[in-house]
């Protein structure tokens, strides 16, 4: 039993980063276009499929592997932001984009089908499939790279965000959209690349969960929503609260899996269900008062 | 309303319900095939959860990307009361709809604050905790489902064939429509798309926008449910593999690709979807590329949906019948002096933001029938004031009072309903309704049928209407824009809208009407005018408040004048008063200078 729930705690945290790290890309994005792309999970499964493609199929080191997925899917959120939220940006109907980013995920689900089939494909692990002892617990070594290298990217995110010139830039069109553009900033180029930063960090999602899990068509779904439910939890806005959101998610699922499996599935929604029924915004969301 | 289409009462409305149950009756008789009359009992009962849909997005502004869990509970409630406590069909299939309206009841709960992603979130959050239980739970059978569900009974005991049970859904979906329709036109559809509009101005003329809100998500549920109930008992069997996160969007696009809030956007929407993959079934494997482009094009170059991008045309608009012209009837103004007009006393108010006193104990006593202007420097609480007089903010300490009676502390509707209203300083109508229509919001509160009489339009909810249409003609008309009653009111000048938001105040038999900054952006014309309205409301003997930076208009309609500083009262009086007030030239334009006199 012990040993069910330290293995528990280091699968909640491993896939809770994962979706701190999906939902961070949330973040970017919904801090400068109040939009975000509903089809994140689809940009994680391409990803993986594409790391997949690199690392199984054609041989590539694992860590350019890597690389290759996360500008691919970065340059795939270019194209995103283009075709689904631009458009829709100033339409009369205020969530379009809800729609016109699910159409991308659908698309590029049929279009998975259509390059890789429909098939669940083992993703080995670079780091090997022998099972780590930890006390009297079976960790995967990639369950350990996962939590390490999400997490890093987390932070490596943030420090961007507040000590970059192009981060802060960033956080000027979210701040004010529009004081950002008198001072010279390029609003426009700030929005491709919170879409840009947003779309590969679900495909880094993809590459690392994929090991873990299969990698195939379908894969992205789930995660994609479950990280919605952390941003969603934590607050839209506010990056530490989505972190813990994340981890809280995870560690919960795998937790009440333990418990009852079938627990599990549910445990993640109830909570955001009551949690969104005290606070609208989210645990450490800002409570807007409507100013009139 | 954006198109008032579909009368179901006059001779248009009834041609069209009988060439719709026409179309009903003859389409499984001359297309008389197995695979196409499923295909027809699918397009009619999700058409019937669109609607629903429709009712939640495109009237009230709310979104849901959960909606197949409401239509499950529907399914799985008549489902396992058929199949686990023997009930038949006509038993089952109401009892469906009333435990999907209970659970839309229920989701409204966590909805009624979230707004945008996060209520984006609540809803798909429900869908999947409807499609984990369904699926785990062995009551509902589990990943396996339910099975052997009986089909409708005809009276002679013969279970229904597929061409009468579409006859049963068909015939529902009509009669659904021609319900959706009379909602549309009458009160009701006007009172949610007020809330589309703005919930901050439908609160302050009295809608309690929260039990609005509950009363659009169990609508919205009803029929989801009805929907659910109809599927599950088409092909006898159910599991929760259909109540998906796909089955939602699914469901939401066919009401926003017709054209959201345009009353046969959900129709077009189902069709096209519904028909979609029998069409493109030879393109198996395309058929999601084409399902996902068809939502792309057409929210991107369509935003208004398929109806609704049509009616912009003004080909389509000539088409429309005119409007019939309505005969003001001036007695709402000569009302506007009836009952009591009682002093509205602010008492010891003050209002905190953390450590910024916005106001801190002010006294204000407005005197019945006349202008009580306000004015202050910027920051000084001006804002805050009318904020905390009509509920917005409650105040952290003090009361307001009306004819001696506390009011304070109250929500914006319960304010409205003590007889205080205000306009806004950034205008808040409601956007997508006719100006005629903003007005008649207005009346809210002296509205006597409800719901369901006006979801059968009785004769007397009819009555009410036109009897109100009548006094809204006479509001426009006191305010000058009586031309413009069918017009929408986002497409008035800003001083029309000023003037539409003052008629809509009026229409709620205000004790007290507050204006905030009426005159902000309002060019030199329309400020004559503006005095001009006030002269008349003061007249037509409404006790009005005026917040005002426009020194020349308030020192010119107002009898007192109050003067606020730093959240204080610094001064009350005439305008010759606080004109000459030290402490008002100060807070002005700062202390004199050594030396200098003042007066």
């Amino acid at each position: 039993m012990f040993a069910n729930i330290w293995q528990a705690v280091i699968s909640g945290l491993s896939i809770g980063s994962i979706y701190a790290l999906i939902a961070q890309g949330y973040y970017v994005t919904y801090i400068t276009t109040s939009t975000l792309n509903f089809g994140q999970g689809e940009f994680l499964m391409i990803g993986a499929m594409i790391g997949l493609t690199a690392y199984v199929v054609l041989g590539v080191p694992f860590p350019l592997a890597l690389l290759i997925a996360v500008v691919a899917t970065g340059l795939m959120g270019i194209a995103l932001e283009r075709i689904a939220i631009r458009p829709v940006l100033r339409h009369v109907l205020t969530h379009s984009w809800v729609l016109s980013t699910l159409a991308i995920s659908i698309i590029l689900k049929n279009g998975a089908v259509s390059l890789w089939g429909p098939e669940q494909i083992r993703f080995p692990s670079p780091f090997g499939e022998e099972v780590l002892k930890i006390g009297n617990a079976g960790i995967f070594p990639q369950e350990l790279f996962i939590i390490v290298c999400a997490l890093g990217t987390v932070a490596a995110v943030q420090l961007f965000l507040k000590k970059s010139i192009l981060g802060k830039a960033m956080m000027a069109v979210a701040h004010n959209r529009n004081a950002a553009a008198v001072m010279g900033i390029d609003v426009k180029r700030m929005v491709i690349l919170a879409f840009m930063l947003s779309s590969a960090l679900a495909g880094l999602g993809g590459i690392l969960i994929a090991p873990v899990t299969f990698a195939w068509a379908y894969m992205g779904t789930v995660p994609g929503i479950k990280a919605f439910a952390a941003a969603i939890f934590g607050g839209l806005e506010n990056p530490v609260g989505i972190l813990i959101g994340g981890l809280l998610i995870g560690l919960l699922e795998q937790l009440f899996g333990v418990i009852n499996s079938n627990l599990k599935e549910g445990i993640t929604f109830l909570f955001i269900l009551i949690m969104l029924a005290f606070r609208p915004t989210g645990l450490m969301g800002r409570r807007t008062v409507e100013k009139v | 309303m954006r198109l008032p289409l579909l009368a179901a009462t006059g001779p248009m409305g009834w041609l069209g319900i009988v060439a719709a149950a026409l179309t009903v009756y003859a389409l499984p008789l001359v297309l008389d095939d197995a695979f196409f009359i499923l295909v027809m009992q699918s397009l009619a009962y999700l058409y019937i959860v669109a609607i629903g849909i429709d009712i939640l997005v495109g009237w009230t502004g709310q979104i849901s990307i959960g909606h197949a869990g409401l239509y499950a509970v529907g399914a799985y409630t008549s489902a396992l009361l058929t199949t686990k406590a023997g009930f038949s069909f006509w038993a089952s299939a109401p009892l469906g709809v009333v435990a999907a309206g209970i659970a839309g009841g229920l989701l409204a709960l966590p909805s009624l604050r979230a707004k945008g992603p996060y209520l984006a979130m609540v809803t798909l959050a429900f869908g999947f905790m409807v499609e984990v239980t369904a699926n785990r739970w062995d009551f509902t059978g589990g990943p396996m489902g339910i099975m052997s569900i009986p089909g409708p009974r005809l009276p002679s005991g013969e279970e229904m064939d597929g061409t009468e049970y579409f006859w049963l859904i068909g015939g529902t979906a009509i009669v659904v429509q021609v319900l959706t329709a009379n909602l549309y036109r009458s009160r009701i559809g006007r009172t949610l798309f007020a809330l589309q509009g703005s919930e901050v101005a439908a609160e302050t003329v009295g809608i309690n926008v929260y039990a609005w809100k509950v009363l659009a998500f169990v609508l919205s549920s009803v029929c989801a449910g009805l929907g659910g109930v109809f599927f599950a008992h088409q092909n006898g069997f159910i599991n929760s593999d259909t109540f998906v996160f796909g089955l939602s969007v699914q469901l939401l696009t066919s009401a926003l690709m017709g054209g959201s809030g345009t009353l046969f956007g959900p129709l077009v929407g189902s069709v096209i979807l519904n028909l979609l993959p029998t069409i493109f079934a030879h393109l198996h494997e395309y058929q999601l590329y084409i399902y996902g482009g068809i939502i792309l094009v057409t929210i991107v170059f369509m935003p208004r949906g398929i109806v609704g991008s049509l009616l912009q045309l003004n080909v389509v608009r000539g088409l429309l019948p005119k409007p019939a012209a309505i005969a003001p009837d001036p007695s709402v103004i000569a009302e506007l002096r009836e009952g009591a007009r009682p002093t509205v006393t602010v008492r010891d108010l003050s209002k905190h933001f953390g450590g910024i006193r916005a106001l801190n104990n002010v006294d204000i006593s407005i005197k019945p029938g006349t202008v009580h202007g306000l004015i202050g420097p910027n920051g000084s609480g001006k804002s805050t004031f009318v904020n905390v007089v009509t509920g917005i903010y409650k105040p952290t300490s003090g009361e307001v009072e009306v004819a001696g009676k506390q009011v304070g502390g109250s929500s914006p509707h319960g304010m409205a309903r003590s007889g205080i209203t205000r306009t806004f300083q950034s205008i808040r109508l409601f956007g997508d309704l006719s100006v005629l229509n903003n007005v008649m919001v207005g009346f809210h509160l002296q509205l006597r049928y409800g719901f369901l009489s006006h979801l059968f339009q009785t004769a007397g909810a009819v009555a009410e209407e036109e009897r109100y249409r009548r006094r809204a003609m006479a509001l426009l008309e006191f305010v000058g824009i009586a031309d413009r009653a069918e017009d929408l009111a986002q497409n008035l000048s800003y001083g029309e809208q000023r003037r539409l938001e003052i008629a809509r105040g009026l229409a709620t038999k205000p004790k007290l009407l507050l204006l905030d900054e009426p005159a902000a952006g309002v060019n030199p014309t329309e400020l004559h005018y503006l005095a001009d309205v006030i002269g008349r409301i003061k007249a037509a003997g409404v006790t009005q408040v005026v917040i005002e930076h426009h020194m020349e208009l308030i020192m010119g309609i107002s009898d007192t004048i109050s003067v606020l500083d730093f959240g204080q009262k610094i001064a009350e009086g005439t305008a010759t008063e606080v004109r000459a007030n030290p402490k008002v030239i100060e807070a002005y334009l700062g202390a004199p200078a050594e030396g200098e006199t003042h007066g």
